[in-house]
């Protein structure tokens, strides 16, 4: 009886230990921003990328941010598909190795991007002055000249290059934006 | 059969008769110095060249007609211009101000700056839809690519090309 009443002494004085002890949780999963064909782009990835940028003076919106990270895991992936990272040094998994390898995409996209004739002919033949030689003749068209007037396209078509590039990524990879759907 | 026949060739007429419509604008009051004012001066005129006349006349009916859809203006912008602007940024400078009522457009002097590259000044007299009478002075450019002539925008800062 004795006994009975000791541990019962034992068990009122644990319990509100017992009660308030903090149950141990199973490690939270990050919240899946996109999914796709093996590639799974979580919030991680997003508020890395958020961190870097905001590291400077730059802020953009959430949407941004996540539109911004999505771009870069796929157009690494798809440098890594198409073997433009031919040291193979760099890192998909970390923030600095996506963005070199997605810059390496970049730089595919815009080399393959055609610039018809008539819209570097037009240019050249609609801006005569710059063009003009010290003895105000005007220069042939060149391909000097043709190479600064596709530079010139190509820096103000980037970002339409990229939008582009980012939507044929998004279907090959059959990638889903989650809006609260994805698990 | 002879039914289905008649309402086969009713509706290919039908669609033709849409594909010669094309776009027709309102008609513009452009004005030419006459010959003697053109003898003193020290310009070149459009000397023969009806396609850029046509161009020209064309262009301007298109860009002050709000019934023409700016597509029509757009696809006569210089190509380089069509590939650097984007369509709907375009839109809204060509259509979101006030549109005047054009008066009168004065083609004062087209100048060959070369072979390919026209320039051609104009004096605009118009009124805007609260009645105020405006006149300016406009340098209008244009240039020829593989055989057509395209209206060219220059140093326009809303463009930054």
């Amino acid at each position: 009886m004795k006994c009975v009443l000791r541990i019962m002494a034992v068990m009122l004085v644990l319990s509100p230990m017992l009660i308030f002890a903090e149950e141990e949780k199973p490690a939270a999963k990050p919240e899946i921003i996109a999914i796709g064909d093996n590639i799974v782009i979580t919030k991680n990835e997003v508020n890395e990328f958020k961190e870097f940028v905001e590291k400077g003076t730059q802020r953009t919106t959430e949407k941004e941010y996540v539109k911004y990270t999505i771009m870069l895991r796929l157009f690494a992936e798809e440098a890594k598909f198409l073997g433009l990272d031919k040291e193979k040094s760099e890192d998909i998994s970390t923030l600095s190795g996506r963005m070199k390898l997605s810059e390496m995409y970049m730089v595919k996209l815009t080399d393959s991007y055609l610039v018809k004739d008539e819209v570097i002919e037009s240019y050249y033949l609609s801006h005569p002055d710059m063009y003009k030689t010290e003895s105000g003749e005007i220069k042939a068209m060149d391909d000097g000249i043709k190479k600064e007037i596709r530079e010139k396209v190509l820096v103000i078509k980037k970002s339409s290059i990229q939008n582009a590039g980012l939507e044929r990524l998004k279907q090959k990879y059959h990638l889903r934006v989650c809006e609260g759907e994805c698990k | 059969m002879n039914k289905k026949f008649g309402i086969l060739i009713l509706c290919i007429g039908i669609l033709v008769s849409g594909c010669n419509m094309g776009t027709n604008a309102k008609p513009i009051n452009l004005t030419y110095p006459s010959v003697e004012s053109k003898k003193t001066e020290p310009v070149v005129f459009w000397e023969g060249n009806n396609e850029l006349k046509k161009a020209f006349e064309q262009y301007w009916a298109f860009r002050f007609d709000t019934g023409v859809p700016v597509k029509e203006l757009f696809l006569m912008e210089a190509p380089y211009f069509q590939e650097m602007v984007d369509e709907s940024f375009y839109k809204v400078y060509m259509r979101s101000g006030k549109i005047p009522n054009v008066d009168e457009m004065k083609v004062q002097r087209v100048v060959k700056k070369t072979p390919t590259f026209y320039e051609i000044n104009l004096q605009l007299y118009a009124t805007m839809p609260d009645g105020e009478k405006r006149d300016s002075y406009l340098a209008d450019y244009w240039v020829k690519v593989k055989g057509k002539w395209y209206h060219v925008i220059i140093d326009d800062p809303f463009f930054k090309i």
